[in-house]
């Protein structure tokens, strides 16, 4: 399954929630939809699966040869933002009328569950009222409730949400497993050290506009201003010693054999090695990438719409 | 019809219906109901039990009167200040006669003098009558009944016209039992989908489930499952009321409770009955698809309409061949109650039955649709309610 999404907009009176976004998802790979509460990640996700429809723009689903303006039914799950299920049912009543609804036979749905249950550990609460389990297990009842049918593709929208960091990690592993599978998802989350550890594209959105899309490279292309190098030689070298590499912020320990310090993204790291080779017995040279977080951090306050908004 | 709507639809009709179907509370209400049944119909047993026999002292002459559960005491005159002295102990009261007048006294004011009073009053008349001394033919005479002949003109064919009267006095009563089990049927309507719809909306279920379901299928399986549990608490209290006359009948009369309803009579109440609930329950459904909360929002009182036909038929239960009994039975959201109470009490002609009915389904066609729409459009507003003016225009476009 394949999705185009061009030039999409999406306007809630006053308030345009999707701003000409455009991005493309491939099938079987996962992408992440990052952004600040407000960016248009929900209203987008909306879009997608036909709850709402797009003022403008464009949604094309390629799905068997097929074409298709929004998700077709039963071919995806969907872990919406805003999510519950009957508090005053079984965990088994709440996924079995999920599964019927679905059109799945009734061995089918309780293979699933037998299956589902026991990866998530929940196996023993089967016959518990939902109301009766914490938020983080009510959590992996709804991501059951979006897999329970085996869909090529599944949207998540903040799927690690009110999970402890070791049900975290569960369920980040579960995503994986899903990838390996060849089903594509597409997910939105703020705990960036997973998303970055998970997805093999980004996009990132501020106030219903794309500032960044790609995979982890491109972004790192698309937002840092300067990248950042630590590099080590083996015997001490005075800092005046390189004072011809272009280099700024340089610090080094007080030994004298450790640097670190940012480069423009114009100047080649080649050519800055053999150079930094010539002051020195040169042990490491290392490009540190700035963590997701941060570029997320800086990109969305930097970005214009963000300036507009404070102006 | 498309197979994957109705078995969607059957689905969430079925879960709607489970939802809110608790064997306990059922076994619950049903012994509850036995129970207040038995008190009633064991009252005047239950009663006869608890009241204590009156004693009282009578200074008349002549014959003393005759009332249940009272004792009367014939003393004479001198033994009245000893007799005035043990009241509250010896006797509950005194009575003094004095030609046609009488006192009664007591120690304090209490409920069996209330119902004493007025046979006291008739025992008195009867004196003054015998006071007459009249013959027996005099006597007679008075004591003559006069019977009001009922010549109906529209029902030659009835021999016997007491025998008609009587049938259309238990029609009566059949139709008012009829629109109070409508009156139960659409209360537990308005009480479960107010709940299950709000309920929903405030768990967030619904984002989710919009992504396997149509709003159509949604909005149908829900009329339909709240209609399954108003039609059940209806049958369930019809059959109870049943059960209830009949043992006061048995009791009374002896034999069952003769129902002056035929099995056409009972069909036809029956589908104006459940197509009457599919049509309240839609706009239950449509009222409520428009509140986010139904704490704070002023719309929950609005959803208190679909009782209002009801209540405006029990204005015609006997008198169901007037004009707005005519009119009520065809306009389309009053016929589900009116109707039936047209076809138990009068003859209807065929073109006014079907009129009806046509006019009914149209309804509710309509207001299906519409209770979708308003649902559609109420989720994703996302926080807000849509305001009348939106609602007017769906109800427009619809």
């Amino acid at each position: 399954m394949q999705i185009q999404i061009s030039n999409l907009i999406k306007e809630y009176a006053t308030l345009r929630a999707v701003d000409n976004v455009s991005f493309e998802v491939r099938e079987g790979g996962i992408i992440a939809l990052l952004g600040p509460n407000g960016a248009g990640k929900s209203s987008l996700v909306r879009m997608l699966v036909g709850l709402t429809h797009p003022d403008s723009g464009n949604i094309k689903v390629t799905y068997q040869g097929q074409v298709y303006p929004h998700l077709p039914d039963g071919t995806f799950g969907y872990l919406p933002e805003d999510r519950g299920l009957y508090q005053d049912r079984t965990l088994k009543q709440n996924l079995m009328y999920i599964g019927q609804l679905r059109g799945l036979d009734k061995k089918v749905i309780q293979q699933q569950l037998d299956h589902w249950l026991e990866r998530f550990e929940l196996t023993e609460r089967a016959n518990e009222h939902l109301k009766q389990l914490s938020k983080g297990n009510q959590q992996k009842i709804q991501l059951i409730a979006t897999l329970l049918h085996r869909p090529p593709m599944v949207i998540l929208d903040e799927p690690f949400s009110g999970l402890d960091p070791v049900n975290q990690e569960h369920v980040l592993t579960v995503l994986k497993e899903l990838k390996a599978e060849g089903v594509t998802i597409l997910l939105s989350a703020h705990q960036m050290d997973l998303v970055e550890r998970l997805a093999d594209e980004f996009v990132l959105m501020n106030c219903g506009q794309v500032i960044a899309s790609g995979p982890i490279d491109a972004i790192h292309e698309q937002l840092a201003d300067n990248q950042q190098i630590h590099f080590s030689f083996a015997a001490p070298v005075a800092a005046e010693a390189l004072a011809a590499l272009p280099l700024t912020q340089l610090t080094h320990n007080d030994a004298g054999t450790h640097f670190s310090a940012e480069v423009a993204l114009t100047e080649s790291l080649q050519s800055l090695l053999q150079q930094a080779s010539l002051c020195g017995p040169l042990q490491e040279f290392r490009r540190y990438r700035q963590p997701l977080h941060d570029l997320y951090l800086s990109a969305v306050r930097n970005s214009a719409a963000t300036q507009e908004i404070r102006k | 019809m498309n197979k994957n709507y109705l078995n969607r639809v059957t689905r969430v009709a079925t879960f709607e219906f489970l939802r809110f179907f608790k064997w306990k509370q059922e076994l619950l209400t049903v012994g509850l109901m036995s129970a207040g049944f038995l008190v009633a119909i064991l009252w005047p047993v239950i009663m006869a039990f608890f009241d204590s026999e009156q004693r009282i002292a009578v200074f008349a002459e002549g014959a003393l009167p005759e009332v249940e559960s009272v004792e009367f005491v014939s003393l004479p005159p001198p033994n009245l200040r000893l007799a005035l002295s043990e009241i509250g102990d010896e006797y509950d009261a005194v009575l003094v006669v004095d030609d046609f007048s009488m006192v009664l006294h007591v120690e304090k004011s209490s409920a069996w003098q209330d119902s004493l009073r007025p046979q006291l009053r008739d025992w008195m008349q009867s004196r003054k009558f015998d006071a007459l001394e009249l013959n027996e033919e005099q006597r007679e005479f008075y004591h003559q009944d006069i019977p009001i002949e009922m010549l109906y003109t529209s029902r030659v064919d009835d021999e016997d016209a007491e025998a008609a009267e009587t049938e259309r006095r238990g029609r009566g009563l059949i139709t008012g039992g009829i629109l109070l089990l409508l009156f139960i049927g659409v209360v537990n309507g308005f009480a479960l989908m107010m709940s299950s719809i709000t309920q929903e909306k405030m768990t967030r279920v619904t984002e989710q489930l919009l992504t396997l379901l149509h709003p159509q299928e949604w909005m149908d399986g829900k009329i339909l499952g709240v209609t399954m549990h108003s039609v059940k608490s209806m049958a369930l209290t019809g059959g109870l009321l049943l059960l209830l006359l009949n043992g006061m009948h048995m009791a009374m009369v002896g034999g069952f409770m003769p129902l002056p309803l035929s099995f056409l009579v009972f069909l036809n109440t029956l589908f104006f009955l459940i197509i009457g609930l599919l049509l309240v329950n839609s706009v239950l459904a449509g009222f409520a698809a428009t509140i986010d909360d139904p704490n704070h929002s002023s719309r929950s009182t609005v959803m208190f309409i679909p009782i209002i036909p009801v209540l405006i038929s029990f204005s015609i239960v006997g008198e169901a061949d007037s004009g707005l009994a005519t009119f009520l039975s065809i306009f389309p959201l009053t016929s589900f109650a009116a109707m039936p109470i047209r076809v138990a009490e009068v003859g209807v002609p065929w073109w006014q039955w079907v009129i009806s009915v046509a006019l009914m389904l149209a309804t509710l066609y309509w207001l299906r649709k519409l209770a979708a729409r308003l649902f559609r459009q109420g989720i994703t507003m996302y926080g807000k309610e849509p305001s009348w003016k939106d609602i007017w225009r769906i109800i427009m476009n619809t």
